[in-house]
């Protein structure tokens, strides 16, 4: 029954807290309304009026955004929610298996999966995109790679790097939560009889949506907003991303930064909406019932 | 303006409309009827690419399509199909594309890259066709005869590769000069100075009368090197001769080539230890006593534009910039950069400053892509037809950003003054030229001269070594290219190898990729049948499954070729040739990496201590909220910045740092501060303490989520207990909460280390690493090897000992940081 009832002591109570709260959120706040405020100008008053409203409007910025980057909303959705989907899963599965079982070679393959975190991008990138180039049997490529493209040009080339690479992130910090978990909980439910699906279906999943949640915004941004893996992977213009499509505000001379930022802010609405949904999964007292059983 | 039929259907069919896409389906079919193969050219154009709005050209261009549409007339089986391909990272595009055989047949490529990729076979001698006649120019018309009599010979040919064959054609060619502030020229009764002096004398009368009179941007290395090249040129005027050996009747260069530099430098004609290197540092540093406040952290022309800075050295590309600013408040006026006059310096040349552009902006190559599908001959009547007089002028004047490079022809008429120095010419003498690296030391060293704090004894020092050292690698790049005599002749080069497909990597392959899976398949299976504990627990290796399958098919291969390449010299393409331990050997004298560890050190201690509090402490107290309602408002509202893009806050940050018009200085001001105020990105002894700062209050969203879903799982039992027995505020939090989410703080410390030693956006995009190598961490070390300097093997060495750090660290970490709450199954 904690925090359901608020009553208009409690209010004043928390007036400390809201102060102090306003003011971190107004700072950790502003980029986003610089952002918005910026979509709004011209180049000339991004550099003469860097920090003041937009005078005059510039509304024209949107459509200009809306032009160079909706050809590419819906690959850009498709593939990211195809990553994220992928990565829970798979990341979930094994994060179930190393955090709550014990089996040979445990240890071993964490740090084994672990281990790619450490390696930087940049020096992987040649050799990862030859590879989708020589992917046996795909795109017209024969067992030893060769013949076709092998995997470039389609999603299948950014959607499962994406997933292989991307789950690393995900299996660390839901293993930690996985891991915390109060023993006795799985205890009752084997003596149930529940299989060990039903253990991670059942009671480790939904004891886990917070966490989840977080890991799939991490994975979306992630996703949504790579840009070099997309570039060399895609040339075909039907399967480009959104942030390709950004990219062009910023030529070699010039930076247009008024329909940029229009874009990003274009860009940033799914993710807002998003992030609604996911900030649901956080709802307190969830744990705590499942916990008292 | 009649189009062909397939262009019109392509229009049509976006539009959606049923009539029209029935009429080109129409006109599809009958273009389809005579059954001619269809050849498409596919063309990247860069800065000239049609129907496109980007950051060079907020107005789409058309002068392309025009072209297009009458070349596919004169080949009615060819389709021009121009590529729309972004500028950021570029480079690296390039090179995977050019790899893996997807390269567009045409394309834009700077010649400092299609001459380091020539090596591979990639690009098309373009000198056999240039011999050959234009027949797009009309009769009479140079080029009808012979193609290359139609450019600027001087410009065109300085861009040739090491071999001595050109391989991207320059189609135009851009120049700079000084925009100035004419109201603020009139205040001191300045005029366009004509000798170096002068100009000089104008700085003077400018700061006396309180007005900052240049705007260097001292955090790149563009306009520092610009301002070398415009006084060695003169300065070693008088030994160019001596350096200016190679003699290829009509096809040399009338300057210093890369190989006849490393010949000068080897035969001592060009030494760092000649007074003439003491003169430029002279020259440079009694100029940038004239230059802004904090110059080596200023990125852009903000100054200029606000009217705060007399003078602002741009390309001419910055003309219709600065033209249709509506919000600039002064008159501007443009001159060249003047020449050394008689009073100036000892080693004043002949009185003339060249142009330091030339034919650096835009290039066409044609690519291996070409020769693959036998398009070449195509690829070349193409840039034939646009290059013809009557085509390349109105491509290039709708742009407005560069001249022609064919002689006779003019640019847009706003740039005008340009045409004096096509006649001029670019310098023929730049400089140290030793490769990418070299150059990048180059520049570091003389930001740390010019900010004072290195010495000139330790600047030539410095720059002697690392000459030296970049003379020895372009040596060893170019074995088999360059032949010298036994004193050093330059002797004509050995002709390349001709362009040829694609070439694979070199260490693995995916036969051998495929070979180790089968093997790793194979001893699970077996480990199955021979142990009984590991059938025991199939049901774990099912879960895992998944996961192992997706990394050992999709990023075990490039990790691994990461780490061989390490023990190899490698640039990223091309063979890979086994060093065994020298690359770990340099590292550990490397100056350059060994102070990014300190500096890296140094941050990442900050920014643990400020990611993981700053972060608990809102978690706290939104946790401590009464209310779902106005925890779940604020939850939302501290996520909603992750989505803005980091280059956002970098920028945002950047001003605020800024030395003249940021706002942290201008507050100090304001409160009465102003003995506070800082060069707070260009002072290298301040500039880590700002990048630590940055960011501030630091309440990053994904710490605070962990946080959050931390204290959720803490039990409200837990919570209620402690209520009883009266604990509460700062003593809860220490003996329940903080006990409670150790799980949680060991998780990003893990993850901070690992984000923390591999990190370097925010140096790429604000400081570049510098003052020097003040803000240089080994990320960004690795990155500039891999990307800038093509010393992929070595990079992939600094990879592996981060990767070994990292490894460690976090091992550590999760063996020692143990935590209460962990289910130890």
């Amino acid at each position: 029954m904690r925090r359901q009832v608020v009553s208009r002591r409690g209010v004043a109570r928390d007036l400390p807290l809201h102060g102090g709260l306003a003011l971190l959120l107004f700072l950790t706040f502003y980029p986003f309304v610089f952002l918005v405020q910026t979509s709004l100008k011209d180049n000339s008053q991004f550099f003469h009026n860097f920090w003041a409203l937009p005078a005059p409007v510039e509304w024209k910025n949107y459509p200009q955004a809306w032009e160079a980057i909706s050809p590419y909303i819906g690959n850009s959705v498709s593939v990211t929610v195809t990553t994220v989907l992928g990565t829970l899963v798979v990341a979930s599965l094994s994060a179930y298996a190393f955090a709550r079982h014990r089996f040979p070679g445990r240890e071993m393959l964490f740090y084994f999966v672990l281990a790619l975190m450490m390696v930087p991008g940049v020096l992987t990138l040649v050799s990862a995109f030859m590879w989708m180039k020589q992917f046996p049997f795909a795109g017209g490529n024969n067992l030893w790679g060769e013949g076709g493209n092998g995997l470039l040009n389609s999603h299948h080339a950014l959607v499962l790097p994406y997933v292989a690479g991307g789950q690393v992130f995900a299996i660390f910090i839901l293993r930690s939560f996985m891991a915390a978990l109060p023993e006795e909980l799985f205890e009752a439910a084997r003596l149930d009889g529940a299989s060990e699906w039903r253990l991670y279906a059942q009671v480790a999943l939904p004891l886990c949506r917070p966490v989840l949640a977080t890991v799939a915004v991490m994975v979306t941004l992630s996703t949504w907003n790579d840009y070099v893996w997309p570039l060399v992977v895609l040339s075909d213009e039907t399967q480009k991303t959104l942030s390709i499509g950004l990219a062009f505000f910023r030529g070699a001379y010039q930076t247009t930064y008024g329909p940029l930022m229009a874009g990003y802010v274009i860009a940033s609405l799914p993710l807002l909406g998003l992030f609604l949904l996911t900030m649901k999964a956080f709802i307190a007292g969830l744990t705590s019932g499942a916990l008292k059983a | 303006m009649s189009r062909t039929p397939c262009i019109r259907l392509r229009a049509s069919t976006r539009t959606s409309g049923a009539g029209p896409a029935l009429v080109g389906l129409l006109l599809l079919l009958l273009a389809a009827v005579p059954g001619r193969a269809e050849t498409t050219l596919t063309v990247f154009a860069q800065a000239y690419t049609p129907e496109i709005t980007t950051g060079d050209n907020p107005r789409p261009l058309h002068e392309f399509t025009r072209l297009a549409e009458e070349f596919e007339r004169l080949h009615p089986d060819v389709k021009v199909r121009f590529l729309k391909s972004p500028v950021g990272d570029f480079r690296t595009w390039m090179r995977t594309q050019l790899q893996g055989g997807m390269a567009p047949d045409v394309m834009w490529a700077h010649s400092t890259w299609t001459n380091e990729d020539a090596r591979y076979g990639w690009f098309v001698n373009l000198d056999p066709y240039l011999e050959q006649p234009n027949p797009h120019c009309a009769p009479g018309v140079r080029g009808r005869a012979r193609w290359r009599d139609q450019f600027y010979s001087e410009a065109t040919n300085s861009k040739r590769a090491p071999d001595g064959h050109l391989y991207s054609l320059p189609i135009d060619q851009v120049e700079t000069c000084i925009f100035y502030n004419q109201d603020l020229f009139d205040q001191v009764g300045a005029k366009p100075p004509k000798t170096w002096g002068e100009w000089m004398e104008i700085h003077r009368k400018l700061q006396a009368a309180g007005i900052i009179p240049f705007l260097m941007t001292g955090a790149q290395e563009m306009r520092l090197t610009w301002a070398r090249r415009i006084l060695n040129d003169q300065l070693w005027e008088d030994l160019v001769p001596k350096m200016d050996v190679r003699t290829t009747e009509g096809w040399g260069f009338p300057g210093v080539d890369q190989q006849e530099f490393i010949r000068a430098q080897r035969t001592g004609i060009f030494s760092v230890r000649n007074p003439r290197y003491r003169e430029l540092l002279r020259l440079l540093k009694d100029w940038s006593r004239y230059w802004q406040r904090g110059f080596l952290a200023a990125q852009d022309d903000r100054l200029f534009r606000l009217g705060k800075v007399a003078m602002w050295w741009d390309g001419s590309w910055y003309t219709p910039v600065i033209q249709q600013d509506p919000l600039r408040k002064f008159r501007f006026g443009m001159f060249l950069v003047p020449p050394l006059g008689p009073g100036d310096s000892r080693y004043m040349g002949r009185g003339i400053a060249r142009g330091v552009g030339g034919a650096t902006s835009i290039q066409y190559a044609i690519t291996n892509s070409a020769v693959a599908a036998k398009k070449v001959e195509l690829a070349v009547d193409f840039l034939r037809f646009i290059t013809a007089p009557q085509n390349i002028q109105p491509l290039v004047s709708e742009a407005g950003l560069f001249v022609p490079n064919v002689v006779g022809l003019q640019g847009a008429p706003t740039l005008s003054l340009f045409n004096e120095v096509l006649r001029t010419g670019a310098t023929r003498f730049n400089g140290e030229d030793a490769g990418p690296r070299s150059a990048d030391q180059a520049f570091r060293t003389l930001q740390g001269f010019l900010g004072g704090q290195y010495t000139e004894d330790e600047t030539l020092a410095r720059l002697e070594r690392y000459l030296t050292v970049g003379v020895e690698q372009t040596l060893r790049d170019n074995t088999g290219t360059w032949q010298f005599g036994p004193q050093m002749e330059v002797l004509p080069n050995a002709t390349p190898a001709p362009a040829t497909g694609t070439s694979g990597p070199s260490l693995f392959s995916p036969a051998a990729i495929l070979g180790v899976l089968l093997g790793l398949v194979l001893v699970g299976a077996s480990l199955a049948l021979l142990r009984r504990d590991v059938r025991r627990a199939r049901i774990s290796y099912l879960f895992v499954l998944p996961t192992i399958s997706l990394l050992l098919l999709f990023s075990y291969y490039p990790i691994l070729s990461a780490l061989g390449h390490a023990f190899t010299e490698w640039k990223g393409s091309g063979a890979a040739i086994w060093v065994g331990l020298a690359n770990f050997q340099e590292l550990m004298h490397d100056d350059v990496f060994l102070d990014g560890i300190g500096n890296t050190l140094k941050l990442l201690a900050a920014h643990l201590v400020i990611s993981l509090t700053a972060p608990l402490a809102v978690a706290e107290m939104i946790f401590a909220l009464r209310g779902e309602r106005s925890q779940y408002v604020y939850r939302v509202l501290f996520v909603i910045p992750m989505v803005v893009p980091g280059v956002v806050i970098l920028l945002i940050w950047g001003f605020l740092y800024d030395d003249n018009v940021g706002m942290l200085n201008q507050v100090l001001q304001a409160v009465g501060l102003g003995h506070w105020q800082q060069s707070w990105l260009g002072d290298p002894k301040m500039a880590l303490y700002s990048l630590m700062f940055l960011g501030f209050p630091w309440v990053g969203g994904f710490a605070l989520l962990i946080y959050y879903a931390g204290l959720q799982n803490v039990s409200t039992d837990v919570f209620d207990s402690a209520r009883l027995d009266g604990a509460s505020g700062l003593r809860r939090f220490r003996s329940i909460d903080l006990p409670l989410l150790m799980g949680q703080i060991k998780l990003l410390v893990v993850l901070g280390f690992i984000g923390g030693l591999q990190g370097f956006q925010t140096q790429l995009l604000l400081t570049n690493g510098g003052p020097a190598y003040a803000t240089m961490v080994p990320g960004l070390h690795l990155y500039q090897n891999a990307i800038s300097f093509d010393r992929m093997g070595y990079a992939c060495a600094v990879g592996v000992l981060l990767f070994l750090a990292i490894l460690g660290i976090t091992y550590l970490n999760l063996k020692y940081l143990r935590s209460s709450t962990e289910h130890q199954a």
